[in-house]
Formats: C-alpha cells, sequence, structure tokens
C-alpha cells in the first residue's frame, strides 16, 4: 500500500517537531527516517500509524484519507522501540493478541488461528519458544516477538521506531540482514526510524534525512551518499574534515592523501598527532599548522608502512575529492 | 604507532575475592537492623494483638461469646460491612479511572486533580466528617430538599458510607498513579495498532500489568474503610443497633465499663483485618489464574 504525508505539521508547546512535511512512499517499499534526535522522525512515523495527531495536514493511505482514521481502523503494524511486549502473556499470546481481539465476525477459529500464529514464530525463527515468557528472551528474540506480533494481523503498513536501537552491535547487524530478507519476503510497505545512518543505508530502499522537523534530502542511499544536497546531510552521514575555515569545502577521511612533500598548491602542512589502527584501515590525525583543526585521514597499512609515520612528524594532507557547498549551514 | 596502540591494555581491577565481603554488612549490623525490625513488630504490633484477644476472653469464653452474638453487635458490625462493601468497590473504580486520566492523558488542571486526591489525607477525619455534616444535616446546605423529600442521610447508614468513602477515596488511585506513570503507555498504544478496543485493552492489558498495586491498594482502604473512627462518630448520631458501627461500638462498650466487651468486639475488628490479610497472601500465591511473576 503506498503511503502519501502532505504538509502535516505538528507542535508540542513551544516545540516544532514537525513543520510541513510532505513524502511519498511507494507500495513495497522499505524506507528509512534518519535523523538526529529531535529531528521528527519518530514524531512522523507515530502520526503516520495515528498514535498523534498532526495539527495540520494530511495523510493518505492508497489513495484514501486517513487523517482522521483511528489508530485501531489503519491496519499498521507498529514495531514499537523497546518492544512493548505484554510480560504477563507468553510468546504464543503476544503474537495472538491481535487476532483474537477482532471483533467476534471477523475472528479465525483456533485451530487457523494457532496454526497462523505457529507459522508467523517460525518466520521470525522463534517456533521452538512460543511457550516462553518474554523475561525469559534476549534482546534480540524479543525485537522479533514484536515483529510477528506486528505481522499477526496482515498489516497494510509496517512501521518501526528504531527497531535495533536496545541491541548490541553483533546482533543489530544480524538483525538488520533479516530484516532486509523478512521486507524481500512479506513485501509490506515499510517505514523504520533510525539514528544510524550506516543502518539506514545498508537496508533502506530509499533514505529520509531529516533535520530540526523538516525533511533534508529523500533518496537512494547511493544518491544521498553520493551527492548529498547540504553540508548536513553531508555531515550526518559519514566522517567529514572541512579543510578550510572560511569555507564549507569538505572530505571524508577515505578521501584525504598524506604526502611527504608538498605535490600541490593546496596541500595543507601538519603534525601527525595520533595514529589509530581500527580494522581494515588506520586513522591518522593530522594537526594542522597554525591552526586548531585536525584533519582525519584513512589510509590503508602498507601506505602507512609506506610513509612511516610516527607521531610528530611533518606531513601534507591533500584532499583527492572535495566537495564545496554554498549553502553554509553549520550542524547542529 | 599503531602496534603500540593495539598493545595497549587497560589493566583488569584487581582482586574480586573480597567482592561480596565489600557489598554485604557486618554481621552486629544485620544483627541490629533485624533486632530492630522484629522487636518494633513484637512490641507495637504482636503485643497489642494477644493482649486484645487476653482480655477479651479473660472472662470465659461464654462473656465473649455473648458479647460477639449481642443483637447492637451484630448490627454494628452490619454496617461496619456496609460501609466496607461500598466503599471498597466504588474507590476501586474511582482509583483507577483517576489513575488512568491522569497517566494515560494530558489535560489542563491535572496537577489540580492530583493534588484534590491526597485531600482527605490531608483533612482532619472529624473536619471531613463535619463537612458532611453541613451539607446534609437538618439545618445545613440540602437539609431541607433532602427533608422534603424524605430523605435522611445523617444520622443514617448513608451517612456512614459517604464519610467512609470520602475518608478512603486517595488509597487505590494513589498506589496506582505512580505505578501506572512508571509503567507509560506503549503496550496500550501496541494493543490500539493491534485493533484491540478500550475495554479489551483495558482488561487484558492494563488490569494484568497493575493488579498487584490494586490489590495493595484494595487492602489498606479496607483496612482504613472498617477501622475509620473520627468522620463516622461525627456523622453516626451513635445510635445504637443501628448507626454505630464496629469502631463506635467499641467505644461505648468502654466508656460503659464494659472492657471485656469492648475488647470481644475489638477482637472482631482484629480477625477482619486479619482476614483481609490473608485473603491478599492467598491471591498472592495463586494468581488470579494468570502467571504470578
Amino acid at each position: 500500500m503506498s503511503i502519501r504525508v502532505e504538509h502535516v505539521s505538528r507542535r508540542f508547546g513551544n516545540f516544532t517537531a514537525l513543520s510541513d512535511v510532505s513524502l511519498e512512499v511507494a507500495s513495497g517499499e522499505l524506507i528509512a527516517l534518519l535523523g538526529p534526535s529531535g529531528s521528527g522522525k519518530t514524531t512522523l512515523l507515530r502520526i503516520i500509524a495515528g498514535l498523534e495527531a498532526q495539527d495540520t495536514g494530511r495523510v493518505w493511505f492508497h489513495g484514501r484519507d486517513a487523517s482522521h482514521t483511528h489508530v485501531r481502523d489503519r491496519q499498521v503494524g507498529f514495531v514499537f522501540q523497546h518492544y512493548a511486549l505484554f510480560d504477563h502473556m507468553s510468546i504464543f499470546d503476544n503474537v495472538a493478541f491481535g487476532l483474537r481481539v477482532r471483533p467476534r465476525r471477523k475472528r479465525l477459529p483456533e485451530p487457523e488461528l494457532r496454526s497462523r500464529v505457529q507459522n508467523l514464530l517460525e518466520l521470525v525463527q522463534l517456533g521452538q519458544l512460543a511457550q516462553r515468557y518474554p523475561s525469559q528472551l534476549s534482546g534480540g528474540q524479543r525485537q522479533r516477538v514484536a515483529l510477528a506480533r506486528a505481522l499477526a494481523v496482515e498489516p497494510q503498513v509496517l512501521l518501526l521506531d528504531e527497531p535495533f536501537g536496545a541491541l548490541d552491535a553483533k546482533v543489530r547487524r544480524e538483525l538488520r540482514r533479516w530484516l532486509r530478507r523478512l521486507h524481500a519476503e512479506v513485501q509490506v510497505t515499510s517505514i523504520f526510524v533510525t539514528h544510524d545512518q550506516e543502518e539506514a543505508l545498508e537496508i533502506a530502499d530509499r533514505v529520509v534525512i531529516m533535520r530540526a522537523g523538516r525533511i533534508e534530502q529523500v533518496g537512494t542511499p547511493d544518491e544521498v551518499y553520493q551527492s548529498p544536497a547540504s553540508s548536513f546531510v553531508y555531515e550526518f552521514l559519514g566522517d567529514v574534515n572541512q579543510l578550510q575555515a572560511d569555507r564549507a569545502a569538505y572530505a571524508r577521511p577515505h578521501e584525504i592523501s598524506i604526502e611527504l612533500t608538498a605535490t600541490s598548491a593546496d596541500a595543507i602542512p601538519a603534525t601527525v598527532a595520533h595514529v589509530a589502527a581500527r580494522g581494515a584501515t588506520v586513522r591518522v590525525e593530522l594537526a594542522v599548522d597554525n591552526a586548531s583543526r585536525v584533519i582525519e585521514a584513512d589510509v590503508t597499512h602498507a601506505r602507512l608502512r609506506e610513509l612511516a609515520l610516527v607521531k610528530g612528524q611533518r606531513v601534507f594532507a591533500r584532499a583527492t575529492t572535495l566537495r564545496v557547498f554554498d549553502n553554509t549551514q553549520a550542524a547542529e | 604507532m599503531p602496534s603500540a596502540v593495539l598493545t595497549t591494555r587497560v589493566a583488569a581491577p584487581g582482586g574480586s575475592a573480597h567482592a561480596s565481603q565489600v557489598r554485604t554488612e557486618p554481621l552486629w549490623a544485620r544483627l541490629v537492623l533485624i533486632a530492630i525490625a522484629l522487636g518494633f513488630l513484637g512490641l507495637f504490633v504482636f503485643a497489642p494483638l494477644l493482649a486484645v484477644f487476653y482480655e477479651a476472653t479473660k472472662k470465659g469464653f461464654e462473656v465473649y461469646l455473648r458479647a460477639i452474638t449481642d443483637a447492637d453487635t451484630r448490627s454494628a458490625l452490619w454496617v461496619t460491612l456496609l460501609a466496607a462493601g461500598i466503599a471498597v468497590p466504588v474507590n476501586a473504580a474511582f482509583g483507577v479511572s483517576a489513575a488512568w486520566a491522569i497517566t494515560k492523558f494530558e489535560f489542563r488542571g491535572k496537577q489540580w486533580l492530583i493534588t484534590l486526591i491526597d485531600l482527605p489525607f490531608s483533612v482532619s477525619p472529624v473536619i471531613s466528617g463535619l463537612i458532611y455534616m453541613l451539607l446534609f444535616g437538618a439545618n445545613g446546605w440540602f437539609g431541607e430538599i433532602l427533608r422534603s423529600y424524605g430523605i435522611k442521610i445523617m444520622f443514617a447508614p448513608p451517612a456512614i458510607v459517604l464519610a467512609t468513602m470520602f475518608v478512603t477515596a486517595p488509597f487505590v488511585a494513589r498506589e496506582l498513579i505512580p505505578l501506572m506513570q512508571a509503567q507509560g503507555k506503549a503496550e496500550e498504544e501496541c494493543a490500539a495498532t493491534l485493533g484491540a478496543g478500550g475495554f479489551a485493552t483495558f482488561f487484558r492489558i492494563t488490569l494484568p500489568k497493575i493488579r498487584w498495586g490494586l490489590l495493595y491498594g484494595l487492602v489498606l482502604c479496607n483496612a482504613r474503610a472498617m477501622g475509620e473512627f473520627g468522620a463516622v462518630s461525627v456523622v453516626s448520631g451513635h445510635i445504637r443497633g443501628a448507626t454505630n458501627t464496629l469502631t463506635l461500638h467499641v467505644e461505648i462498650l468502654y466508656n460503659e465499663y464494659q472492657f471485656a466487651a469492648a475488647f470481644a468486639v475489638s477482637s472482631l475488628l482484629a480477625l477482619l483485618a486479619l482476614v483481609t490479610l490473608v485473603a491478599k497472601t492467598l491471591i498472592e500465591a495463586h494468581g488470579f489464574g494468570g502467571r504470578v511473576r
């Protein structure tokens, strides 16, 4: 089902959570709402779900105005940040809840309901744990229960609020890949909120970057990464170096070349301040001469050996790619 | 150099063998604390309780039996049970509604409502009794109208029920508000996205989450409803066999120097309290049919 958000605004007292936000989501898409905290991404998600009311604007579900439809009737699956599992119910009963509270005439016969719930538990790889209680599960397992529970009611739209926020890094990466596969399997229009740019770029079809209640840019992961619309987007999507104090000229750490002699006029003289192996690459911190700025450069281990860098050594930093923005917006 | 960075390791905090000793209090401190707790309970709870039963049966079991089966006592027991029987359920309904409204909705005057709920706690029970007198008494604001319709509230069971309800109003709400605030509303919101209506959400999600807090609030409320003296004393009129509660009956008997009978009736009150506690313990042990956490 497609979703259209039209000129939606929302204020909380003096705080503007969303101002005039419009967004189109195609049927079957997987969209990431990405932004720092307070950028309005969760508010937008909750307004789409119907958990929060917009002050102005409309929300359309598949060409039908759902702006004033009650959350009960919107047929959205919502996965809460801390899962909101029903602690007093077994995993099975958690997943079955949405099916059991249906009006009597729409309710599935018990055997059918049981097989549907069991199938969903198999889908999220928790078939063996149906009779356990939420407190007996790990964070990753709880997350999957929350997903199965949301999918049980066959939602038109799946909305996930920071779905992997509370998990450790390794489980997070596994679940990310798994969500991508699951989405390919069930093909439900999905929107998830995250503040982790890696997560957004890795699994979303399109990324919506938000800032201070507005949408800054919408595009495929490749588009937003390769051609950021503003310095904010550029800075938010990865580590950056501002190369000149007076101009919004930037380069990412892997776009900085360290050289022992000045090969061009724009090479910046600097001193090696710190060298740290970070896995596949080495992060070198360079203190710019006569300035309080630091440039971070990522070099390969081979390059590091070639240059034989030591702390305190005098070198030159040169940007292999330089990105200049006219709209000089400092990130908040 | 990178290798230097990699080999730098933070020394692990040494010596975890003494950790358990570090965290536990020394033996003497534990003994002193336990002795204080038990000593206090013994001196101020068990001893008086024993004294009540001892004094009640001192003049023989027959006297005891006669005192508690006396018509006036039975009437007082009835009035007490009536007051508690009405006040506790009403209070449960009020407390849950108020706690729900305060914790799930945003509205103007919320702070006022919270303060207002505490009012019966901060006002002396005698004064709350007098307020009812002012409202419903013969010369009170509504006295005239009530008399013209032949409704008698003061010096009759309705006044006792009203006074009891007023005095016990905060118990359930006070217990539930902090609990429900801490629990948040994510589970209720989740139930709504799954299509659950208000009733299903309340009975299947909220009630199981707050049941222990509710039970505790009801036990406290019931204890106070049965034991209330001040407010009830003002509005009851002390009519024997009609508007006396157990507490008032005890006072009358005591003032008439019928000590054995006074203690016998007191023992009835103590028994009612024990029944409440046993009921609470049994429910806690066996749950409400759901899983006990």
